[in-house]
């Protein structure tokens, strides 16, 4: 596969073929954003066998949902990352209700953390240098922002208990939520 | 830009990283569907955080993953839309409409053995007494007669009750429908707008498929939703009502089916529901979802 990766005219078309029950289309997106998708969920949930159970239940999702999908108005690698991240905080909050196993069956990032041999070549460059450009645009970011970027996103917290947390006022979350995803869309339109 | 445009702007970023409480998020939704300035800002936003996705290291995935995904699409072959209702094996409601008599009574038990079991009675009989009592076999012919009429009456009168019951059952289901919700009372005809959501297309023909119908009223905003034949929802889960306008999903109401696969209930349109594209009923795990799950068990256009 050469194709550059979030092509979203091709993912667009390759969905269209999904909602006509095109099974092969959806192993071409499975291809494209699989490792994508079990990145973030291993991101956020820290747990490999969880964060698989993500990947299988969002693929799954978009099957049901195919005939949903508008192509004329959609794009697709939001939609998809919006699946993916749902389902995570929807984790990440069941255990938040089981306080005794809020670190339980954390697996270390180190050990996951393995050459992904099934890449070509330019979607590996491709992907390394998209993960470059996020990472740069996030460490733009003033250190409160990028603090409240991260409990929101990637922590799933509600505006309330991000304030707790900081011990900072709602009015003062709300703001660092506002100016850094200002900022960090202009980080990031900027470079590409 | 107006003051109340400029109040729902600054609330885009929390609503993009899903900061806002419902209340909030129903409210400023309900601004984004007519706001396309503000609908093309959120796409941004959107975008951007989907890109969020690519700073989490890389890991390896486990190869036969997705074989086991595509294997497992099977499940959701055939009616793709609306899988939980093969899943879930609770019985449909009984459909209540009148049976036609002739069908009736075949399916009449005492109406086919009272006859028979009389007929062979007194033909016994008479076979023994009408070789040596020539005088009294007429008399015994005309107690058969009475007796086997005395069963068709009895019968029919069986019939008429099972149809009594079936008109009572009709009644009552009209006389729920009609009392509305909380007792009061609801002129159907008077709806600006009656839409019947339904499940996928290739199963709509079945009369007792779950459907279900919402009665508009736009002075108010008010909306009444009747369901019908879905079955209760599967233990510690809920169905969830949501208006759909394209990307955006409003959470609406969440409610459980009775025994009977009915439920009624009444909510307050966000807005004319002519402004939503269709009206959704999935299943959710619970009642504070504020996604669909797009385990999709009925859906309607506007």
């Amino acid at each position: 596969m050469d194709e550059p990766l979030k092509d979203n005219t091709l993912d667009i078309e390759l969905m269209a073929d999904v909602a006509m029950d095109d099974r092969k289309a959806l192993s071409v997106l499975y291809d494209r954003y699989s490792r994508v998708v079990y990145a973030l969920a291993f991101r956020i949930l820290g747990n490999q066998q969880q964060a698989e159970e993500i990947v299988q239940e969002t693929f799954w999702r978009i099957w049901r949902s195919r005939h949903l999908f508008q192509t004329q108005r959609g794009e697709f690698l939001p939609w998809l990352i919006g699946i993916t991240r749902n389902l995570c905080i929807d984790e990440l909050r069941k255990r938040r209700a089981r306080p005794s196993s809020i670190d339980e069956g954390l697996d270390t990032q180190e050990t996951l953390q393995l050459p992904d041999t099934s890449l070509s070549p330019a979607e590996q460059a491709w992907e390394s240098e998209e993960r470059r450009r996020v990472r740069a645009g996030l460490e733009e970011l003033p250190e409160e922002q990028r603090e409240v970027i991260e409990l929101a996103y990637f922590r799933g917290l509600s505006q309330r208990e991000i304030a707790e947390r900081l011990q900072i006022p709602l009015g003062t979350v709300k703001t660092r939520a506002r100016l850094a995803l200002i900022k960090l869309r202009d980080i990031l339109e900027s470079t590409g | 830009m107006n003051a109340e445009h400029q109040q729902f702007e600054e609330l885009l970023e929390s609503y993009s990283l899903d900061l806002l409480d419902l209340e909030e998020r129903v409210f400023f939704e309900q601004h984004l569907y007519e706001c396309p300035e503000c609908l093309k800002i959120w796409q941004s936003y959107r975008q951007v955080l989907s890109r969020l996705a690519f700073e989490a290291p890389p890991v390896e995935l486990r190869a036969t993953l997705k074989d086991d995904i595509l294997s497992g699409l099977g499940m959701y072959d055939g009616d793709s839309s609306f899988p939980s209702l093969t899943i879930d094996s609770a019985p449909a409601a009984p459909v209540l409409r009148p049976v036609p008599p002739e069908v009736r009574r075949q399916d009449d038990v005492l109406f086919r053995r009272i006859p028979l079991f009389a007929a062979l009675a007194f033909g016994l009989i008479a076979m023994v007494w009408a070789t040596s009592i020539q005088g009294e076999r007429t008399r015994l012919w005309q107690d058969m007669t009475s007796a086997n009429a005395t069963a068709t009456t009895l019968g029919q009168r069986v019939n008429a009750l099972s149809g009594q019951v079936n008109d009572l059952q009709q009644e009552n289901a009209g006389l729920k429908i009609e009392g509305g919700v909380n007792g009061k009372a609801i002129n159907f005809i008077a709806a600006a707008a009656v839409l019947d959501i339904k499940p996928a297309p290739a199963s709509r023909e079945n009369p007792s498929e779950p459907s279900g119908r919402i009665f508009f009223y736009p002075e108010n905003r008010d909306v009444y939703v009747m369901i019908a034949n879905l079955p209760p929802p599967p233990a510690s889960k809920v169905y969830q009502l949501w208006l759909n306008q394209g990307d955006l999903n409003i959470p609406v109401q969440s409610f459980a089916t009775s025994s009977d696969g009915t439920a009624m209930f009444h909510f307050q349109a966000p807005d004319d529901l002519s402004r939503f594209q269709k009206t959704i009923v999935t299943i959710e795990s619970d009642s504070h979802s504020q996604h669909p799950s797009v385990q999709i068990v009925l859906d309607g256009p506007h």
